[in-house]
């Protein structure tokens, strides 16, 4: 086991950069460090050097409003979006998710940032569901990207997440939102399979706006186009279950692993989902 | 007794306090100025030819105390207890991932870790033999001298042929059972001092304190009177420490060096290099007439043992027996089969193999029941055993109604009056049902397993009265039970009592703290200890004040006056008179008849089980899960209701989720992330424990213990609640969620739910 031989604490955003710049090769950025240690702890190479972002003013921990985004340092610690009445009255599904994540002693010290670089955090699928946008710092310049475009990228480029931006959309009454993860247990868990979903109605009762992502174990958390055109057909009336299930089925592709096949995973995402609209059909899910 | 309404009767445990505010100190967190630190070297493959080990450049690392090999163990190079064939350090055969091949011991674990780095090992790869099945091929490698079956059991009686003519119904299935881990939350570890006179003492948790003394006597090629062993306070050990572990290790580095050595397991070397629960294959086939009683009964067992043996010969017996448990049956076949792989070692844990047993048993009663078309619990009763009916395997046995006591018992659980199934009127696809199952449980290792017992009363020169056993306290409550015992015989202060446990160098060899068997000895050990102690002291009170023997008795701070309570003399003055010891060695009562493995004394539990399976991910939560356990009187209730929920506990992740999966012979749950134990979220809310106190009439054997028969039952009761909840019958552990997804749960919950709307 190498152990690491230096922490690095540059006080700016180009300090950090120039850090990771010069050390080139075995460093990593840290913001909690809870991912890491436990990846550290399953035998993952661990950096001689980290480059702790704690003092990087431009990287901040705080969640403000302007007129069309909820903005989110990407240092927040999940307990405290959990805790912020901003976050729980803008953004539910996003305090839903990070309330499921580990444990309380973990979610005092991890952040939001961390969660979305491990690629497959419990986040991801709320943020692809709110459109989520992230604000890098490329080295030279703040640039934009959605959420669904970096979780498709093969490889990413160097950058550091400095917020992450959601658009803030009324939802009219009878939305359907949810956040549903599943683990091998009650709580602590690893997910095995996460879905979120919100889905809008109007008067009559027809979707007009449908949004749903899955992730969870090592799958890419992805945006379930599908599954959203073909709520998009159906009004709430003359939705066909066993179609909207095949569909999810089609389009979740996550690998299996030792405890679930892929196919349970998929059969688990496409329950969830449609269990949740028959949950609001039947008049069982509060309106949002 | 309902133990959960009895909090007036509760006692504080001595040791609940400190353990709770984290002030406690375990014998892993002693540490002394100086004391070099090891780390073992591991093979990392799990079955090779090993050639060669190259430590020279460790040697020569700074900082570097000592590296010692197979060519560096003095006296045997392996341990066991009941066969001593696992290498220390292994000279030429890898049998498993995580045997020693080297140990460092340097003046920091950071350098003993950067020394195993650069020790490396050459070998010649074996094939991985997995399963017993590969195991058990005639062209497979010996893993042992013998072969590669470690222990076998038969029992046979009456006539099974004509037992099986006999029957209405039959039923056949195959059972599995998952490895389960112990996760004591202290890992294995400990301090090991060379004395200045030549000895060695070691502070390492153990569930014998002598009977690790005798294995390192043997390894170290020493006398055993020149070790002592400290094995007491344990941060939780359910069978996981009862086996030598680090112990070899820091004893003979140690040595080698001339200073003192701590060694501590990580979790993920804990995880690799410790014992499991054994995976077990158990293919049962039963037959019951028209009135549903047994009259045959076929089993085969098969357990993968791992790559060395310590008990896995007595944990196969134990499940042998316990696959008969407190029925009748006429007609019986049993074949048992211990078989050495290259997984992970197996040995003993919490159940002994009574939990593999017991499901597969269990679950065949359910099943010819329903076959039957008979009440599953009244077909039960018709196949209990009546008080004077002989044991398990036909031997005689103390009388013991304990089955039927429980049978009866567990029907005042609240549970007993829910409905065997009912589906969520908002979600439809939830459904719950009830189960319930019951067990006879041996207590003590059995017939043919030496299993001594004994203890010490002692009057110290301070004036205490000193009570000293070679139990050992890991959790369990031992020294709040003995303290509760001595309260009641003495009618003393707590402040006059003493009590030492694992300690070798100061108390008398008691055998293990396992089996459930501490509560009894203790408290058999004083029945035969207080008279005499008692008798000494109101003698010597006579003669110093002249006063009758008859009108004394023991009090707070001395001898009283029986009828005014006034003290007559303080224990310190009686002990001023000179020393004063009473001593006994005995026996755990034994069966009178020559069957191996057969037990005298027995717990009995009943349990009942309600579930809720989620049909949209395969989820099963325990909602309820109460026990009526029997057990002769309450001695500690906070301690019994303390090991039925415990066990309880542990029995609900042998059930849902525990099991560390082994690929090609590789652990894959290397940490507690991926190997799941129970939250708080996953165990019910309540669980009500009923105590039936109970003996037959004359029965001198006093409390039972009540370590292992919480954690025994549990899982054929799950499993037949979510069979009445959602229709899938569970054959293999921890339940798998892949059987129990059903989308047609929902589909058929829309269709039903338009039809509503439309008709």
């Amino acid at each position: 086991m190498v152990q690491t031989k230096q922490v690095w604490k540059p006080d700016g955003l180009q300090e950090a950069w120039e850090t990771a710049s010069q050390l080139k090769q075995d460093f990593c950025f840290v913001a909690g460090g809870t991912w890491l240690r436990t990846q550290w702890e399953n035998g993952e190479h661990q950096p001689a050097n980290l480059i702790a972002l704690d003092d990087v003013p431009e990287m901040h921990a705080s969640i403000q409003e302007d007129s069309r985004h909820l903005v989110i340092g990407s240092l927040t610690l999940l307990s405290d979006l959990i805790e912020s009445p901003l976050v729980l009255e803008r953004v539910p599904l996003l305090q839903e998710a990070c309330s499921r994540i580990a444990a309380p002693s973990i979610r005092h010290q991890a952040t939001i940032g961390g969660n979305i670089m491990s690629a497959v955090g419990d986040t991801l699928p709320v943020l692809l569901v709110y459109e989520a946008v992230f604000r890098w710092y490329d080295g030279t310049q703040i640039i934009e990207q959605p959420v669904e475009e970096w979780v498709q990228e093969e490889k990413a480029p160097m950058r550091l997440l400095l917020e992450i931006a959601i658009p803030i959309r009324e939802r009219p009454e009878g939305t359907l939102s949810f956040f549903v993860k599943t683990g091998r247990r009650e709580t602590f868990i690893p997910s095995q399979v996460t879905v979120a979903g919100m889905i809008l109605t109007d008067a009559s009762g027809s979707v007009y706006d449908a949004k749903l992502a899955a992730g969870g174990g090592s799958a890419v958390p992805a945006r379930l186009h599908g599954a959203e055109a073909l709520f998009l057909r159906s009004s709430s009336r003359k939705l066909f279950p066993a179609l909207m299930h095949d569909q999810i089925k089609r389009e979740f592709q996550p690998p299996g692993d030792v405890f679930a096949s892929s196919e349970y995973k998929k059969r688990v995402a496409a329950n969830l989902i449609v269990g949740e609209w028959y949950r609001k059909e039947r008049g069982f899910v509060e309106a949002q | 007794m309902k133990l959960n309404d009895t909090a007036a009767s509760w006692r504080k445990r001595p040791d609940g306090s400190a353990k709770i505010d984290g002030s406690f100190q375990y014998l892993t967190d002693k540490e002394v100025p100086g004391c070099l630190h090891a780390r073992v070297k591991r093979s990392g493959i799990p079955h090779a030819r090993l050639r060669r080990v190259y430590t020279a450049e460790a040697e020569a690392m700074p900082g570097v105390r000592a590296v010692l090999t197979a060519d560096d163990v003095p006296g045997l190079n392996g341990f066991g207890i009941a066969d001593p064939n696992q290498p220390v350090f292994v000279r030429d055969h890898i049998r498993f991932e995580a045997d020693a091949v080297a140990a460092v011991a340097a003046d920091t674990p950071e350098i003993a870790q950067a020394a195993l780095d650069v020790i490396t090992i050459d070998v010649e790869p074996l094939p991985v033999l997995d399963t017993p099945e590969k195991a058990l091929h005639p062209e497979a490698v010996k893993l042992h001298p013998d072969g590669n079956i470690l222990h076998e059991t038969f029992h046979e009686r009456g006539d099974i042929q004509a037992g099986f003519a006999e029957a209405a119904v039959v039923v056949e299935e195959t059972y599995e059972t998952p490895r389960q881990m112990h996760v004591f939350m202290e890992m294995e570890g400990g301090l090991f001092v060379p004395e200045t006179d030549g000895t060695l003492t070691v502070y390492a948790p153990t569930q014998h304190g002598y009977k690790d003394r005798m294995q390192l006597s043997r390894i170290l090629g020493w006398e055993e009177e020149q070790i002592r062993i400290v094995s007491s306070p344990i941060g939780g050990s359910f069978g996981g420490k009862d086996e030598l572990n680090v112990q070899p290790f820091g004893a003979l580095l140690a040595l080698a060096t001339g200073q003192p050595v701590k060694i501590h397991y990580s979790r993920k070397e804990s995880v690799r290099a410790g014992l499991k629960r054994h995976p077990m294959k158990i293919t049962m086939r039963t037959g019951v007439d028209k009135d549903g009683l047994i009259t045959a009964h076929e089993a085969l067992l098969v357990s993968d043992t791992g790559a060395y043996a310590t008990l896995g010969g007595p944990v196969l017996q134990f499940a042998t027996e316990h696959t008969i448990s407190g029925y009748i049956m006429p007609n019986v076949r049993i074949e048992g089969l211990a078989v050495y792989t290259n997984n992970g070692i197996s040995g003993e844990f919490r159940g002994f193999g009574g939990n593999q047993a017991l499901f597969a048993l269990e679950g065949q009663m359910d099943r010819l029941a329903e076959k039957l078309g008979v009440d599953p619990w009244e077909m039960r009763r018709r196949n209990l055993r009546q008080e004077n009916d002989p044991g398990p395997l036909g031997q005689r046995v103390a009388p013991n109604d304990g089955p039927r006591g429980v049978w009866e018992a567990v029907q005042q659980s609240p549970l007993w009056k829910r409905p065997s199934f009912s589906r969520d009127k908002q979600e439809p696809w939830i459904v719950r049902g009830t189960g319930a199952s019951i067990a006879m449980h041996g207590s003590g290792l059995g017939y043919g397993i030496p299993d001594p017992a004994g203890g010490e009363l002692r009057l110290t020169p301070e004036g205490k009265i000193e009570a000293a056993f070679g139990h050992e306290e890991f959790g369990q409550g031992l020294v709040g039970t003995l303290e509760i015992m001595l309260l009641r015989h003495f009618h003393c202060a707590e402040n006059d009592l003493l009590m030492t446990i694992g300690d070798t160098s100061t108390v008398p060899k008691s055998g293990s703290s396992t089996a459930s068997r501490s509560t009894n000895m203790i408290w058999q050990a004083l029945e035969y200890l207080v008279p005499p102690f008692k008798n000494t002291l109101f003698k010597r009170a006579s003669a110093l004040t002249g006063a009758a023997v008859e009108n004394m008795e023991t009090g707070a701070e001395g001898i009283r006056h029986k009828k005014s309570g006034a003290l007559l003399v303080s224990y310190r003055r009686l002990a001023a008179e000179g020393s004063l010891k009473e001593s006994t060695e005995f026996h755990f009562p034994l069966t009178p008849d020559p069957v191996m493995g057969g037990h005298f004394l027995y717990g009995s539990t009943a349990v009942i089980a309600e579930v809720e399976v989620n049909q949209l991910t395969g989820t099963v939560r325990v909602t309820g899960a109460d026990h009526a356990v029997a057990a002769g009187s309450v001695v500690n209730p906070l301690g019994y209701l303390g090991q039925i929920e415990g066990g309880s506990i542990m029995a609900l992740g042998f059930t849902l989720t525990e099991d560390a999966v082994m690929n090609d012979g590789v652990y894959q749950t290397g940490n507690l992330d991926a190997y799941l134990i129970p939250t708080i979220q996953d165990v019910p809310k309540h669980q009500a424990v009923e105590a039936v106190e109970r003996l037959p009439e004359g029965d001198t054997y006093g409390p039972r213990g009540v370590g292992e028969i919480g954690s025994v039952a549990l899982a054929p009761a799950i499993c037949e609640a979510i069979y009445q909840a959602a229709g899938v019958r569970v054959t293999k552990l921890p339940v798998e969620r892949e059987k129990l997804i059903r989308e047609e749960a929902l589909l058929e919950a829309w269709m039903d739910a338009e039809g509503a709307e439309t008709g």
